[in-house]
């Protein structure tokens, strides 16, 4: 078994803090990502789980500490840098209701791609290759409200490996499943990941789910605890 | 008779299921902040319908108010038992660019008749004048009138008992000597019974149809729009409703009940708007016609079908609105695959219009079938355009495939639902068409002669003197600064043996001839025969040379022979030039020529030559008020004629509805932005946090709403300027556009766009915000 | 790790012939394939769980094959073996209670004895997550019956967690109530 804390980390956390108005979100977390691998971020729920995701991608910026990627300090970066960073590096899972309603699913998953410049043809077909990937093919003319929630977040999954990520960040994937749909989009997100090394921030309180993680980090109370079983 | 009970019961839970909804819009401590804009928006828009069709419903009572007192001012001049006639000579002129009507009174006995809203007779040096002279003369910079009229005010005319309370209108008190002049008439009383539906009435008619239907289009689809604000929220709690057991059919009659709140609302709302605002139009000024906030009292059949169908409309609106959403225990179902939009009808009520307005010549003009032609063809025109648009924007939209992400994103919106955008672009559009109408019929207008007087004589002043003073007032006239030159002429009426109506001899020194008529040939003494250009007809007729005639005067109707003359050789025949306008054909003689016949008895027509600077009018009018009734002067170049005027008040109408509606329009605009990014914020704000640039989805909402507006544009330009084509070609006037006008208001709509899509941006920049990722 | 425990022996066999009559040696293999593979069976187990099931009437011998030796032997069920499997899949197991569980016992232990729940907590979350990811990683690689086996203990591993992390969270509300 791999602890994950050999080698340089891709992207790390420091004492990082976090408030809204009178709520301490994170008061101190640490977090190491190393490439490759897969982290689960585990606590109950309203303990800063989320918000230490937010932070790590770059979506919001901590009151206090440090979050680097690849050595750079997130908080050096303008929006538009950390926008440019999040497209082209990060990919994002998130619970339920990510995908635009009015776009066919295959459009959903070219819509990276077409951000980054690439025509609709070939963006269109790379989408197809990765709904195949991902099993959802047959939904790809579909539009997200006549698709089943498994099916939906597997689209999910496959518009945020498409433009081939460093780091995907996933919020609770398997939230809104049922077990056996919870299953497979984990496998799913975590053999496609392991395919291209890219890195997994799988933020869940679901055993089950983080049990396809290399190493977990647990939150409670804004602070993350060491890995005591691991040490 | 348990069909009678069944019937009772369901009635009873029509009401029990309006009640429920009338409770879930106003009351409830969980009434959120959207239910109140929702609540909001729809009580002002059919606030404003109701006012707007209370104002339209006073148009027919201020009309024919406007008619009787029109009637009530029309002096008589049938002899009555025991009256003194007043000796009346009425003249028009201007003041700026405004006619005023002066008439010069003497009672010729303790009898006479006041005229109507005259309290008193003014006396010799007195004068009763109209509100608003009173004020231009009272005001600071009214010197020149005060001068003009030196009289003293005795009173002034009753504004309630003029046809229009707006009218410069002056009675001055002359002496017995009026009497003498031809234009004095004996009036025995005021008021006639009144022959009604002259043309101004027609086209006002014509143009309130238009005007109604550009005013309340936007207005219905802002009430509409309403409706759909909140929708979501709405649609949720009615789901929540019928998982606790409502059917639904019960759930239709919820939402009628909710918009029944709004409805009622509104037309309180709208009635007190009306009571308000009506004494705020008193003495506006719109189509030459002076408001009196008396005189807008809604008809009441037409108040009654406002106040019932309003309401009857919102609910009906609502319940279209909910037509094509199925709400389930569970959840909202809008029918995915909506039915596509048929073109057929829409094309039927198009097709319709532009029958009905070519049908419209066969028809007397101004016949009450023509205008009813006209203005139910102008009406299908204008509806087709929401009619139409919902199915072109459906259309094209289905067409374009793809483009940049922001128009990808934009366009498939638009497919999933085209609807409510293009209907409320369809109210923009319905603007656009009117003005463009309106606009393009006015363009024609201004093009055409007819319309503009002759502006050809502008470096001269014209003038009436009578012929006792003339020489006088060319003196005085002479001696105003400004004025270069001042000539006068003298029409003679001539009557040969036995001859009826006879003919007409400008008398004119060689001067002036050798001036009007280009020629070096006259010496004092001499006459002439001026034939008329090609394609003119002289009404008179010429003279033969030596032929005898009897020169006349006219006095009250009655012809008095001053003298009689001999008609010499004309010396030649001269040639109106090219170009020239005033027109006078037929025998001309120079003073020399008229010797004996007592030229002081005939009025004369001054042209007074000036350098053009400001005031030379108003100071001729000063410099000649002491010959009162005898002299008068105009401004050809100044005076605008009542159908110019008209269009200038239209165009300002115009421009200021079109900003009203088009204003609404923008909110409906604005709230379906609002609403689209609402119901879209989860996906907004994980497309954000996945990089997505806001620039894209900014851009994205404007491609929404633009790619509507553009469509609506378009829409709105072909209508406008065919719905303008089909009414000039009813009254032969070639179609000129006015492109920079129409560029104006497309334009407007362009910005319109832009600025309630730049108005849903920080909706949008909230919706980028985090919040709308959690999850709790 | 995978096995089944308190599994009745006789009756997967039982199982296994109601498809068709099988060797003894068969038996065997293919109870260890699907239910046995960390602890497969012993010849001698087969034999007396077969001889107990012959003298019962549930199973009969088929006939010998040439060259046999008793374990050339093929058996069949009967009709009262196959009544039998049916009450045995019909009857409910009865809920495991896990009160006596050692886990329980440990927790208690730790925190009646003063010790941070939450470590006792962690320590025991890091141990179950590490068996639970080779479960994950075994069920991942495995066949439809792995998959079966695994997700079975990976449930009963997570309800042992969720149970920690309640009673963590119900000693930290004890914990604020005491010391406010
Ligand atoms: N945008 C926000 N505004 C206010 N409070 C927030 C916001 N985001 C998170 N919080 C608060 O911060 C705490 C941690 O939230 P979160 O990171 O979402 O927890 P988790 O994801 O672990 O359930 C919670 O108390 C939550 O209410
Ligand atoms: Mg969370």
């Amino acid at each position: 078994m791999t602890t994950g804390t050999t080698g340089e980390p891709i992207m790390s956390a420091r004492a990082v803090r976090k408030s809204f108005g009178p709520t301490q979100a994170l008061d101190g977390a640490d977090l190491d990502l190393h490439p490759g691998q897969v982290v689960a971020v585990m606590g109950p729920s309203g303990s800063g789980k989320s918000t230490l995701l937010h932070c790590m991608a770059g979506i919001i910026l901590p009151d206090d500490g440090s979050v680097t990627y690849q050595g750079r300090e997130l908080s050096t970066m303008d929006d538009s840098a950390r926008s440019a960073l999040r497209r082209n590096e990060f990919g994002f899972v998130f619970q339920f209701g990510q995908l635009v309603p009015e776009l066919t699913c295959v459009e959903n998953v070219a819509l990276p791609l077409r951000l980054a410049g690439m025509g609709r043809k070939p963006a269109e077909a790379k989408a197809t290759d990765q709904l195949a990937r991902l099993e959802v093919d047959d939904v790809a003319e579909k539009r997200p409200g006549d698709v089943s929630g498994g099916q939906g977040q597997r689209v999910a999954v496959a518009r945020s490996l498409v433009t081939t990520p460093k780091v995907i960040f996933a919020d609770e994937p398997t939230g809104a499943l049922d077990s056996l749909n919870g299953e497979r989009v984990m496998r799913l997100l975590v053999d496609a990941a392991k395919a291209t090394s890219a890195s997994v921030v799988l933020v869940t309180h679901e055993p089950r789910v983080a049990a396809y993680s290399d190493y977990e980090v647990v939150v409670r109370d804004g602070k993350t605890r060491a890995a005591v079983g691991a040490a | 008779m348990s069909k009678r009970t069944s019937r009772r019961t369901s009635l009873g839970q029509w009401g029990r299921d309006l009640g429920l909804g009338i409770r879930l819009a106003v009351g409830g401590s969980r009434i959120s902040g959207t239910s109140i804009v929702r609540l909001i928006m729809g009580t002002v828009g059919i606030g404003l319908a109701v006012a707007i069709l209370f104002g339209a419903a006073s148009v027919g009572n201020m009309l024919s108010a406007h008619e009787q007192r029109n009637a009530a001012n029309i002096p008589s001049w049938q002899p009555r038992p025991g009256v003194d006639p007043l000796l009346m000579s009425t003249a028009s002129s201007t003041i700026g660019d405004e006619r005023i009507s002066v008439s010069w009174i003497h009672p010729s006995g303790p009898n006479a008749p006041l005229p109507p809203g005259v309290e008193r007779l003014p006396g010799k040096g007195e004068m009763v004048v109209s509100p608003r002279l009173a004020e231009m003369r009272a005001a600071a910079d009214g010197e020149a009138l005060r001068q003009r009229f030196p009289q003293r005010e005795i009173g002034q005319i009753d504004k309630y008992q003029m046809t229009d309370a707006g009218d410069l209108l002056a009675y001055v008190g002359v002496d017995a000597t009026i009497g003498a002049e031809s234009s004095a008439m004996p009036v025995y009383g005021f008021g006639r019974p009144e022959m009604s539906g002259n043309e101004t009435a027609i086209l006002l008619t014509l143009l309130s149809i238009v005007g109604g239907i550009v005013l309340l289009v936007p207005v219905l689809i802002f009430v509409a729009t309403s409706t759909r604000i909140a929708g979501a929220e709405r649609d949720r709690r009615l789901s929540a409703m019928r998982l606790v057991g409502a059917d639904a059919r019960q759930v239709r009659r919820i939402t009628a009940g909710e918009s029944l709140v709004s409805s009622v609302a509104g037309l309180a709302l709208g009635t007190g708007l009306f009571l308000v605002l009506r004494p705020l139009l008193d003495n506006v000024r719109l189509f030459d016609t002076t408001i009196l906030a008396r005189d807008l009292q809604p008809s009441p059949l037409l108040a009654l079908i406002t106040v019932v169908g309003v309401p009857l409309l919102a609910i009906g609106t609502a319940l279209f609105g909910m037509r094509r959403v199925v709400i389930e225990p569970l959840s909202v179902v809008r029918k995915s695959k909506p039915v596509k939009r048929r073109l057929a009808w829409r094309l039927v009520v198009v097709g319709l219009g532009v029958a009905s307005l070519l049908s419209a010549p066969v028809f007397d003009e101004g016949e009450e079938m023509w205008t009813f032609a006209v203005g139910v063809g102008a009406t299908l025109l204008l509806i087709g355009v929401p009619a139409l648009l919902p199915w072109l924007v459906e259309r094209g939209a289905a067409r374009v495939s793809g483009g940049r992400p922001s128009v990808q994103l934009a366009i498939r919106r638009l497919q999933v639902d085209s609807g409510t955008p293009a209907r409320v672009v369809a109210g923009v559009a319905v603007v656009l068409a009117g003005g463009i109408a309106l606009q393009t019929g006015l363009a024609a207008a201004e093009a055409d002669d007819k319309y503009r007087p002759a502006r050809a004589a502008q470096e001269t002043i014209s003038g009436q003197v009578t012929g006792a003073v003339a020489d006088q007032v060319v003196a005085d006239a002479r001696a105003v600064p400004g004025v270069t030159d001042v000539r006068a002429g003298r029409y003679l009426s001539v009557k040969g043996a036995g001859e009826k109506s006879g003919t007409s001899v400008y008398v004119m020194d060689c001067a002036g001839i050798a001036q009007r008529y280009q020629t070096d040939q006259c010496v004092d003494g001499d006459a002439f025969t001026v034939v008329p250009p090609p394609g003119s007809r002289n009404y008179g007729r010429d003279l033969r040379p030596g032929e005898q005639v009897r020169v006349v005067k006219y006095a009250r109707d009655k012809e008095e022979q001053i003298a009689t003359w001999t008609w010499p050789q004309p010396k030649s025949t001269l040639a109106q030039p090219p170009g020239s306008r005033s027109g006078y054909f037929g025998p001309v003689a120079t003073p020399g020529a008229v010797r004996g016949i007592p030229l002081s008895e005939v009025s004369a027509t001054l042209e007074i030559a000036h350098d053009k600077r400001p005031g030379v009018i108003s100071a001729l009018q000063a410099a000649t008020a002491k010959y009162e009734w005898r002299a008068s002067f105009y401004d050809p170049s100044s005076y605008v004629s009542k159908d110019e005027r008209m269009y200038t008040t239209l165009r300002n109408a115009l421009l200021a509805g079109a900003v009203f509606t088009l204003s609404l329009a923008g909110l409906s605009l604005l709230v379906l932005a609002l609403e689209q990014v609402r119901e879209r914020r989860r996906a907004i704000a994980a497309l954000f946090a996945s990089g997505v640039p806001r620039g894209v989805l900014s851009r994205s909402l404007v491609w929404q709403l633009a790619v509507p507006m553009a469509l609506g544009v378009v829409v709105a330009i072909a209508t406008g300027i065919g719905l303008a084509w089909l009414f000039l070609r009813l009254v032969d006037e070639p179609v000129a556009v006015d492109w920079p006008g129409v560029g104006v208001l497309s334009g407007a709509a362009v910005i319109l766009v832009l600025l309630s899509a730049l108005a849903a941006l920080p909706a949008l920049r909230s919706a980028t915000r985090l919040d709308a990722l959690r999850t709790e | 790790m995978c096995t089944v425990l308190g599994m009745s022996i006789g009756h997967a066999l039982l199982g296994l012939l109601e498809k068709e009559p099988r060797h003894g040696y068969d038996l065997k293999r293919s109870y260890d394939e699907r239910f046995g593979k960390d602890r497969p069976l012993h010849y001698g187990q087969v034999y007396s769980t077969l001889s107990r099931l012959l003298r019962n009437g549930l199973i009969e011998e088929l006939g010998v094959e040439s060259g046999g030796g008793p374990d050339r032997k093929r058996y069949t069920i009967t009709d009262a073996g196959v009544t039998d499997v049916e009450q045995w899949l019909g009857t409910p197991e009865k809920p495991d209670l896990y009160l006596q569980n050692t886990l329980y016992t440990k927790v208690v232990l730790a925190l009646l004895s003063g010790r941070d729940a939450a470590d006792v907590l962690d320590t025991q979350r890091a141990a179950h997550l590490r068996a639970m990811r080779e479960l994950t990683e075994r069920k991942r690689s495995g066949d439809l019956a792995d998959q079966l086996i695994c997700d079975h203990a990976l449930f009963h591993l997570e309800a042992d967690l969720r149970w920690l992390e309640l009673t963590a969270a119900r000693l930290d509300d004890l914990a604020g109530k005491v010391r406010p």
